[in-house]
């Protein structure tokens, strides 16, 4: 990555850094205790941890910082740093860069399918959460619940009985009272939170080709190229119980691509003796790709432990490029503690794909087609510290 | 009459409103403070929803209406929850004349 790049990069993450401390130092004010600070903290970790993605391979950018390394079939190996802080406890926001430090390049496909970057990919991400639930109950409809919700407060000796929630009593209540809290809490609109996640970003690709069939000297060339996705996602869950998220995003990428590498066996002087030389012939073809992405993710959850496995199958269309990937990663991701604390420890995970094409008779097989990515991961604790 | 509310969310998402029908007059989420003035002899909606996520979680609501009043007496609601599970209730109140 060049110089000024970098530069431009790390202004950009201390501005985000500013106005994230400036939102805090603006509560402080307000005379917020350490105590609600402290919980605020708790909170966010609480949410990155649920749906930490190893590699940023998630439609939800993650809230936590962290470090990656991937390997990727025949690809190679990219590194990725993740930069992520908050700006207040519904807003988020970062930086990635992705970096592949492995040979291959001249076989991916940038941020697209794969999700893997060729060159150098920087991305910036934005992300909101909406969630304003609220009940479409009447005042009669909410005061005879609050009727069947005193009557149960008073069997169960609670003395305030507005202190007793819905779960309450759908877990404890009698067959009459259950229904009448699901009923209730099924009467609420916007009760599934939502969140719209923003991300563009730009890819380096450097290419060494030759155009030369007589000298065969080499070109190397740069290319910069931009890639946006916006994506839509959507939690899941049933009456009190939230199990998932459904995702569904759209990729716009410009991208490069090399030629095909071919073999040249040259004569050396009038040795007779003959030199190789294998290189990319041809200048490197543009592509530009528009993708939509489907994704399902679920936790499996488990509460005596502090660790969390999630699988997230994904299927992504290139709607122009008539290539077709299905994945199903499988993530090992480490919790918090009591005190919402990053469990110490690597995280990661696997992704199992398979990429084809939609054309007729070019169909792969699922030999040809299978893909498969290990991800080891590192959470950074520290921007969520401001 | 001010009706005074603070949110303290540990590992899940609260929101609470005060609401007259559909007119929301305050909105609160995760960990946050606010006041509201309130009318004597007006019936208002209080709603309360929360959401958990992979880790046991808590919600601390309390609200209190400045000068007390008998409609609306002192409230404290202290919830213990397990990873992914949601709560949350309405009821309605109305305040009485200060005498």
């Amino acid at each position: 990555m060049k110089p000024k790049s970098l530069l431009l990069a790390l202004f950009l993450l201390n501005v985000s850094n500013a106005i994230a401390q400036n939102q805090l130092l603006s509560e402080k004010d307000l005379g917020f205790v350490k105590e609600v600070r402290d919980h605020a903290n708790l909170t966010v970790n609480e949410i990155g941890t649920q749906s930490f993605s190893p590699f940023g391979a998630g439609s939800i950018s993650n809230f936590i910082s962290n470090v990656s390394i991937s390997s990727f079939f025949e690809e190679g190996v990219n590194g990725r740093i993740e930069f992520q802080g908050r700006f207040n406890s519904r807003w988020s926001g970062g930086l990635s860069i992705d970096q592949k430090i492995g040979k291959g390049a001249n076989q991916a496909t940038p941020l697209s399918l794969s999700g893997i970057s060729p060159g150098t990919t920087i991305e910036f991400n934005l992300q909101k959460i909406f969630w304003k639930p609220q009940y479409e109950l009447g005042l009669s409809e909410i005061s005879q619940l609050n009727e069947v919700i005193k009557e149960y407060a008073d069997r169960n000796n609670i003395e305030d009985s507005r202190t007793v929630g819905l779960l309450d009593i759908y877990k404890k209540g009698t067959a009459q009272e259950k229904k009448a809290a699901l009923n209730a809490f099924e009467a609420r609109k916007f009760k599934q939170p939502i969140l719209v996640n923003f991300r563009p970003g730009f890819t380096q690709t450097s290419f060494s080709y030759s155009t030369d069939s007589v000298r065969l000297a080499s070109v190397n060339e740069a290319f910069i190229t931009p890639t946006v996705t916006v994506s839509l996602i959507k939690s899941l869950g049933t009456a009190f119980k939230v199990a998932g998220y459904v995702a569904l995003s759209y990729n716009f990428s410009e991208s490069y691509s090399a030629s095909d590498e071919l073999t040249f066996n040259v004569p050396f002087g009038t040795t007779g003796n003959f030199f190789t030389k294998t290189l990319a012939f041809g200048e490197p073809t543009k592509r530009t790709t528009h993708n939509l992405s489907f994704e399902y993710r679920r936790n499996i959850l488990n509460q005596n432990e502090k660790n969390l496995i999630a699988i997230s199958p994904s299927v992504t269309m290139g709607v122009d490029s008539n290539k077709l990937s299905i994945f199903l990663p499988i993530y090992f991701i480490n919790g918090i503690d009591e005190n919402g604390e990053l469990l110490e420890g690597l995280q990661g995970g696997v992704r199992f794909g398979y990429i084809t094409s939609t054309e007729s008779g070019q169909v792969s097989t699922f030999k040809e087609g299978f893909a498969a990515h290990l991800i080891i991961s590192r959470p950074l604790d520290f921007l969520s510290k401001f | 009459m001010n009706i005074h509310i603070k949110t303290v969310a540990k590992h899940c998402h609260i929101t609470v409103k005060i609401r007259e029908d559909n007119n929301v007059l305050l909105s609160l989420t995760e960990n946050d403070e606010g006041s509201a003035q309130l009318l004597p002899n007006t019936t208002y909606i209080f709603e309360w929803h929360v959401f958990t996520g992979s880790q046991p979680a808590k919600a601390n609501i309390q609200a209190l209406v400045v000068p007390a009043n008998d409609g609306f007496p002192p409230l404290k609601i202290d919830k213990e929850y397990a990873p992914g599970e949601r709560d949350g209730a309405p009821f309605i109140f109305t305040l009485t004349e200060i005498k």
